[in-house]
């Protein structure tokens, strides 16, 4: 026997390792392709298809009908306040508990870890407490004689936007502690070395180094405001209308699929390319990170 | 436990490819019947590479393996009945000493009574006894090879082999170790195939060494030939404080900066680069330029460096090319002599003196 | 001060920090937390501070047939979208781990999809399917739809776990004669067992939490808990959700404590 000795063997058995490694995740994947990924594909198809063949009715519709743009306008204006209040709360937040020691740092993770993993429906209902007419906001403000009569904080815009803003916090601070945290504490040490000053340090320093993950967060937020439909409906009290609130009307109430899929898969265009996007920002992160 | 139960290793053509990367090539070798053979090179030679396909672990692109006869090359390792020393001993955490020796025997459903006495007698084998129900993080870095060696020799494998078995312990243990494994190998009888890039590790263990470099077998041979015989400049450089110089042959005369060496080989001309090989610890120095038995070489002290038991010695020859040779320290008097600038003439004697075809990289 | 950045930063400064910190942390659990005094109080409006201490929202909550009923389906939903999200999910990141083709990152994204893409899509597909299938207003539809949410979850925790995990430790139990399932299930899944165990919680609580979904495929006496709690949230406020929240606001604090009792727990 020389070299070249059961090659075709060897291939074989290869092949069929592979093949039993590739069995594995098959169960999982041909689930969500069947309850998941192939209902939508047919929904897609579904908002091209009119009673004579092919038509791109459905979203000529949208772009036309005043009620549609007035929809998407308010999802992304929505999305947007509540991606900088993100920002604006979250970031201070994650770079507080990242000065704190260990065992404060653990606490502060937990509390925030509290409503993150509390149901969603539980803490959009809190809100209401919180904010309706006879609320507890309210209640309050009027015991202190501030106010004369009751504010008008629920079931409107700014109720949802706040309660939406609770939900989406968790999401944006918990990852943007973990980019702060991995930063190499040296490098603030170098720079206060090289006689900035700690606020200089932390301006030129800290928040350049923690931009990517920043991104990466926001866009996170964003991309989540945009789907929402538990938290609007509740706490809109019906003058708040969300693309995602529409889809289920057009589906369950009209039940006009090519209504509902057009505007979904408009949905689904725009949150698939944000995806994209934070993952390139995360790639650009990890490969310039040294 | 002294009956001989090792079996044979028939390894014919192996290859593996990575893509273009060639991690073994055309590998024949042949290991006997409670033969203890050491993989020696350095990392990327192949050896890891070998010692894994024999476990099952890597499938090989091309070639045989045989155990006693038995092809095995696209055996699962699980039916390969090899016992295996992993590099990071591979203890399993969630168990303790007596779990994971009996690991094995529990998968092999032996009888409880029977796994009771074999784990015993294996724990008794390497001297933990005491430790059955310890568990894996209170033992020692020694302790801990001893289990995983324990472990795997108590279903009686026919094959055991072990990847770095001593890496992982530091230098005192080490050789402790060595020697340990070495009695336990003999006793065992068991056919041992093991893995190492430290020369000394393999020099004091094996009964034969096999070289890899760049994924091809270089040469096998008992440790004695191996160092007094090196097959390439590859071998006697890797073995041993070894300089290895170019020499020209000339009607089967090989020259060293136009002086003709006298040696017992018997040389092969041809074009072939060819290299004399210098042990530190062969080469001595002389009075006389015409020692009996030996070639001399004049030669010019460089450096010297006390280590403690010897010196060592970098001399420059008269081409300007420098050898390294170790000395046993002495008195106070010959180390003068040799302080740099001083002129020696270093002696090989005949028949030590080695001329190997170069294998090395330019 | 281990383990924190010490830039110096003046008391004054540190103090706003501190106060925006806490600002923040305020807004996160205030609003989860003033929900379990309100559970208690005995009036029908909402009052803070309580007049007084009551049981009636909890009465009403575990005498109500239709609570009750919708608890049963919610926690047989969750019970058996646990089981079948879990092994189905370790199986994938298992071979999606472990495999070395050029389809797998195609694979994995095609698994975590359901994690990605917005929850009323994936609702009006399952829907869409359900109702021409027959699985609408069925314990199994449910279960169906809430293990492909919930398997995303367990690949990238189980996948986190196995990219840990010294597969040595495999190939010695295979060297030992195990062939790999049994070294899989004696050495493998012990060894990533923290994993395992957050992946199924975590299949757990997405489906009990899980709103969505069950919104479009559970009606009547096969509603969900949460399905119920949203419809009557919005039509009109009964005290009783005050009740049942307090009681899922205890879950998720359990889940909490359990993480951050293991995540301190040193590493053997």
């Amino acid at each position: 026997m020389a070299a070249g000795t059961n090659i075709a063997l060897l291939e074989a058995s290869e092949r069929a390792e592979r093949r039993r490694f590739l069995a594995l995740p098959m169960p999982a994947l041909l689930l969500t392709a069947v309850i998941c990924i192939v209902p939508v594909g047919i929904l897609f198809w579904v908002s091209f298809v009119g009673p004579e063949g092919f038509t791109l009715e459905n979203y000529t519709r949208i772009l036309e009908n005043p009620g549609y743009l007035k929809i998407l306008r308010t999802t992304f204006s929505i999305s947007i306040t509540i991606t900088i209040l993100a920002i604006l709360l979250g970031f201070p937040l994650a770079y507080y508990i990242s000065t704190l020691p260990d065992r404060a740092a653990a606490i502060c993770l937990g509390l925030v870890l509290v409503p993150f993993w509390t149901s969603l429906l539980v803490r959009t209902y809190a809100w209401l407490v919180l904010l309706q007419r006879q609320g507890l906001i309210n209640d309050f403000f009027l015991w202190l004689g501030v106010i004369d009569e009751p504010m008008r904080l629920a079931y409107n815009r700014f109720g949802t936007t706040i309660g939406m803003l609770h939900i989406v916090l968790p999401f944006f601070v918990l990852p943007m502690f973990a980019a702060i945290k991995s930063l190499d504490r040296d490098w603030l040490r170098a720079a206060a070395n090289l006689g900035a000053s700690p606020v200089r340090a932390f301006w030129t320093v800290l928040v350049p180094l923690t931009i990517p993950g920043l991104v990466a967060g926001a866009l996170l937020v964003f991309v989540y405001s945009l789907g929402f439909y538990v938290t609007p409906e509740i706490l809109g009290g019906g003058r708040v209308t969300m693309v995602a609130m529409k889809v289920q009307q057009n589906a369950t109430i009209y039940a006009d699929w090519g209504a509902a899929s057009s505007l979904a898969l408009i949905l689904l265009i725009i949150t698939l390319a944000i995806f994209f996007g934070i993952e390139r920002v995360l790639r650009r992160q990890r490969g310039g990170g040294n | 436990m002294s009956d001989a139960r090792g079996q044979t290793i028939a390894i014919r053509g192996l290859g593996k490819r990575y893509g273009t990367v060639e991690a073994l090539a055309g590998v024949d070798l042949d290991i006997h019947r409670g033969e203890f053979v050491t993989l020696l090179g350095p990392s990327g030679s192949g050896k890891t590479t070998l010692l894994m396909a024999l476990a099952g672990f890597i499938r090989p692109t091309e070639g045989s393996i045989a155990f006693g006869g038995q092809e095995v090359v696209t055996l699962p390792p699980h039916k390969r009945n090899v016992g295996m020393v992993f590099q990071s001993y591979a203890l399993f955490p969630h168990m303790t000493v007596g779990g994971n020796v009996a690991y094995p025997l529990r998968v092999r459903r032996m009888p409880r009574a029977e796994i009771g006495r074999r784990v015993a007698d294996a724990l008794a084998l390497v001297r933990l006894s005491e430790f059955a129900e310890r568990n894996i993080d209170q033992l020692s870095g020694g302790q801990r090879q001893r289990v995983a060696l324990a472990r795997a020799v108590v279903f009686h494998p026919q094959i055991l082999l072990m990847d770095e078995p001593l890496s992982a312990l530091d230098k005192h243990l080490r050789e402790e170790m060595q020697i340990e494994i070495r009695h336990l190998q003999r006793s065992l009888g068991i056919t041992t195939v093991s893995v190492t890039h430290d020369q000394r590790e393999a020099l004091t263990m094996a009964d034969r060494v096999a070289v890899l470099n760049k994924g091809r077998l270089v040469q096998i041979d008992a440790p004695e030939r191996l160092y007094g015989a090196p097959a390439t400049s590859f071998v006697a450089g890797f073995l041993g404080e070894t300089t290895l110089l170019d020499v020209r042959v000339e009607n089967g005369v090989a020259l060293l900066a136009g002086q003709a060496l006298r040696s017992e080989q018997r040389i092969a001309g041809g074009d072939r680069p060819l290299h004399l090989v210098l042990r530190a610890e062969k080469l001595e120095i002389v009075e006389r330029h015409d020692q009996p038995g030996y070639n001399v070489i004049p030669a010019q002290v460089r450096e010297l460096v006390f280590q403690g038991d010897s010196l060592l010695l970098y001399v420059e020859i008269a081409d300007g090319r420098r050898i390294a040779l170790r000395r046993p320290t002495a008195g106070h008097r010959s180390q003068a002599a040799l302080q740099p600038g001083a002129s020696i003439h270093v002696a090989l004697p005949v028949q030590e003196t080695l001329i190997v075809p170069c294998d090395r990289d330019a | 001060m281990h383990g924190t950045f010490e830039i110096g930063v003046p008391v004054w400064r540190r103090l706003w920090l501190h106060a925006v910190g806490i600002g923040v942390i305020l807004f996160l659990i205030v609003p989860v937390f003033i929900i379990i005094p309100m559970s208690f109080s005995s009036s029908q409006y909402f009052e803070f501070p309580p007049k007084d201490f009551s049981l009636r929202w909890y009465e009403s909550y575990f005498h109500s047939v239709e609570w009750m009923e919708a608890t049963w389906v919610s926690l047989r939903v969750a019970f058996f979208t646990m089981l079948l999200a879990t092994p189905l999910g370790i199986a994938a990141a298992y071979g999606l781990t472990f495999t070395r083709h050029r389809a797998v990152p195609m694979l994995r994204a095609t698994v975590v999809a359901p994690m990605i893409i917005p929850v009323i899509i994936v609702a009006i597909g399952v829907f869409y399917l359900y109702a021409r299938i027959g699985l609408v207003n069925t314990i199994f539809g449910l279960v169906l739809a809430h293990t492909v949410l919930a398997i995303p979850f367990v690949v990238i925790i189980v996948t986190a776990g196995l990219r840990r995990f010294d597969t040595a430790l495999e190939n010695a139990a295979m060297s030992l004669g195990a062939n790999r399932f049994l070294a899989f299930v004696t050495v493998t899944l012990p060894s990533i067992r923290r994993s395992v165990f957050a992946a199924a919680l975590i299949a757990l609580i997405t489906s009990l939490d899980e709103v969505v979904v069950a919104l479009f495929i559970s009606l009547g006496e096969k509603a969900t808990l949460t399905r119920r709690m949203f419809a009557s949230l919005r039509d009109q406020v009964d005290p009783t959700i005050a009740a049942i929240s307090t009681l899922l606001i205890c879950v998720s604090l359990v889940v909490v404590v359990f993480y951050s009792v293991q995540a301190s727990r040193p590493k053997k």
